[in-house]
């Protein structure tokens, strides 16, 4: 899968989780940027993206991402 | 009235045990921060830094002093530093809204408020005329000397902090020497943790939340070191990150942390740990069972107690293997009075299995800050003269002994360990949306997960500009998860809002919803309403 298309897929699934149907993801983007990006909605943007993608994260994967760019780039690999 | 199980108790106050620690202990961590260990000499050097530069504002015995809590070493500096002066401490968390924080500095009295990078907040928070607060700048360089604080009285005041209030206005519990020495006595006389210089300790708290006084208070009165989880990213993750890679070996973290992690429970292997602390919320037997096995070698316990009674006060040993609580709803009890600590129930009818939860001791505040109505309804004295608390939280008693959590008296609802009253959401909905119906609730997800919920009888475009309104005056755990709009609030016969209704109709609209799911909190200001309260216990 194409970072592109993930990066599109991926502003669906933070536009429904975080409430914002303006949301721009940038590949700097964290969780300080975003007023409602707290414990709760970060849970829920984790499993929705697994969701979403078909996919599986490990905890050593969460803890490692800094930024969306992490997590696009690991959506990326697992996607291969 | 309970046991009475007191320990003789001498006293010793929080300063003298920092010193002793790091005059035997110089070049022991103290504090792991920002991504670099200080020892105990050099924290000891900035704490007599910043004692030496609030004297030199004229800071004094019985003065407030507000620090804006930044994620950095001249704030844990500060707090002692303030505390060696004989004032007392008032945290604030510069992401609250700014009338929000200027509310606390007035009510406090607050003379001086110290920051570190954060002046533009600072200056901004200061700007009143009204107020007579000067921001000053904490960075400072260590002095040779040591501390050298003026003498601690138990009378004398040392940290104040502000929770959730009904009316709209949040309200000051003010603890004293007095109160944190029986609380540190009772955690370090009383023979039963074994904590030493060893040890790495998990500050996982903002310090506007009282559990973070153990996080960092108790390493440094042993000798110990602690590790505050940046702020940077998401706190379960960080929490994670830090109990792993910094093999802690003592934490204490809110139910919600275990809640959030599960998922990854298989993944997390903390061998070192050896005391696994639970406070703030509800317990759950089933995930804590599962997280046991995240600390194969830890002793865990569930803590209890409101701010009120400084920190915590009851404790709950809990072991491994046991069954849920027949009665417990499977909720881990809250167990018994700790040393030094009297709890009992009081009830309407002496024949009644449920009362409110009360609180005696040495512990327990002498009342609100500046609030002598409030204090007046929950601070009364036994028939043996003592003064006690009434904690709002209904309990029973096991035959054991032991006691159990059965919801709240009230309307006060825990967001991830946080107090919230539902009534404070409502007045500030209630400004906004003018006549309009209102009631905030709680909805709890499988596994102990809350968040708020507010209905509104309002337009729909009206959501937006609430939330931006809600954001400017309560803190991000008060702000309503989902705002409902319902254009017609179900009455019940006695053609009250029928809350139940109202979440039953949440229930049946959410797309997809989970086995167990339960909405147990709806709340309106009506006195006859008939709410379940969630399962949370008392702390801020």
């Amino acid at each position: 899968m194409e970072k592109e298309a993930i990066t599109g897929k991926l502003k669906s699934v933070f536009q429904k989780v975080l409430e914002e149907k303006d949301i721009t993801i940038t590949r700097e983007m964290t969780a300080q940027d975003v007023e409602k990006w707290d414990s709760l909605r970060h849970i829920q943007l984790i499993s929705e993206v697994e969701r979403s993608f078909g996919i599986k994260f490990k905890l050593r994967e969460v803890l490692s991402m800094n930024n969306v760019g992490d997590l696009i780039d690991l959506i990326h690999i697992k996607k291969a | 009235m309970g046991d009475r199980n007191r320990i003789s108790m001498t006293g010793t106050s929080i300063l003298s045990r920092f010193i002793e620690c790091s005059t035997q202990f110089p070049d022991n961590p103290a504090i792991f921060i920002d991504d670099k260990s200080y020892t105990y000499g050099e924290l000891d050097g900035l704490c007599s830094a910043v004692g030496t530069l609030l004297k030199a504002h004229e800071v004094k015995r019985g003065d407030r002093v507000g620090i804006l809590s930044e994620d950095n070493i001249y704030t844990y500096a500060s707090l002692l530093g303030i505390l060696s002066c004989g004032a007392c401490y008032v945290p604030l968390n510069y992401h609250n809204p700014v009338e929000r924080n200027m509310g606390i500095i007035a009510d406090a009295g607050i003379k001086v408020l110290l920051y570190t990078e954060k002046e533009d907040r600072a200056r901004e928070l200061c700007a009143s005329p009204s107020m007579q607060c000067r921001p000053l700048n904490n960075r400072v360089s260590p002095n040779p000397g040591k501390l050298d604080p003026v003498d601690q009285m138990h009378d004398d005041l040392c940290y104040l902090l502000f929770t959730s209030g009904t009316t709209g206005k949040p309200k000051g519990v003010p603890i004293y020497h007095r109160n944190l020495t029986a609380f540190l006595d009772m955690m370090l006389k009383s023979g039963r943790y074994e904590f030493n210089r060893t040890d790495r300790f998990l500050q996982m708290f903002e310090l506007t939340f009282d559990l973070s006084v153990f996080s960092f208070l108790v390493p440094l009165s042993v000798g110990a070191s602690f590790y505050p989880i940046p702020r940077k990213g998401v706190a379960y993750v960080e929490v994670a990150d830090t109990l792993e890679t910094r093999e802690i070996t003592v934490a204490l973290m809110v139910p919600s942390v275990i809640n959030y992690l599960k998922p990854y429970f298989g993944e997390l292997n903390l061998p070192k740990m050896k005391y696994s602390l639970f406070c703030g919320e509800a317990l759950y037997h089933e995930t804590l069972a599962s997280w046991a096995k995240c600390v194969p070698y830890a002793k865990i316990e569930n803590l209890y107690g409101p701010t009120e009674a400084t920190i915590f006060c009851m404790r709950y040993e809990w072991q491994r293997g046991e069954s849920p609580h027949p009665q417990g709803k499977g909720i881990v009890p809250i167990g018994r009075a700790m040393e030094g600590m009297d709890a009992f129930k009081i009830n309407e009818n002496s024949s009644d299995e449920e009362g409110e939860l009360c609180l005696s001791g040495e512990q327990v505040t002498l009342g609100y800050w500046n609030n002598p109505s409030k204090t007046a309804d929950v601070f009364g004295t036994t028939t043996d003269g003592e003064r006690f608390y009434r904690t709002g939280d209904l309990c029973k008693i096991d035959q054991a002994g032991s006691f159990l959590y059965l919801g709240r008296i009230d309307n006060q609802v825990k967001i991830d360990g946080h107090r919230v009253e539902l009534e404070e959401i409502e007045f500030h909905t209630r400004i906004f949306c003018e006549d309009k119906q209102v009631v905030a609730a709680v909805h709890t997800k499988e596994g102990g997960l809350h968040f708020i919920l507010l209905f509104i009888e309002t337009e729909e475009e009206l959501k937006k500009g609430l939330e931006a309104h809600l954001r400017k005056h309560l803190p991000d755990y008060m702000i309503p998860k989902e705002i409902i709009t319902v254009s017609l609030f179900p009455l019940n016969s006695n053609g009250k809002t029928d809350r139940k209704a109202l979440i039953n109709n949440y229930r049946q609209n959410l797309q997809f919803v989970p086995q167990q799911e339960t909405a147990d909190c709806t709340h309106n200001t009506s006195p006859e309403s008939e709410f379940t309260p969630p399962p949370t216990t008392s702390r801020p």
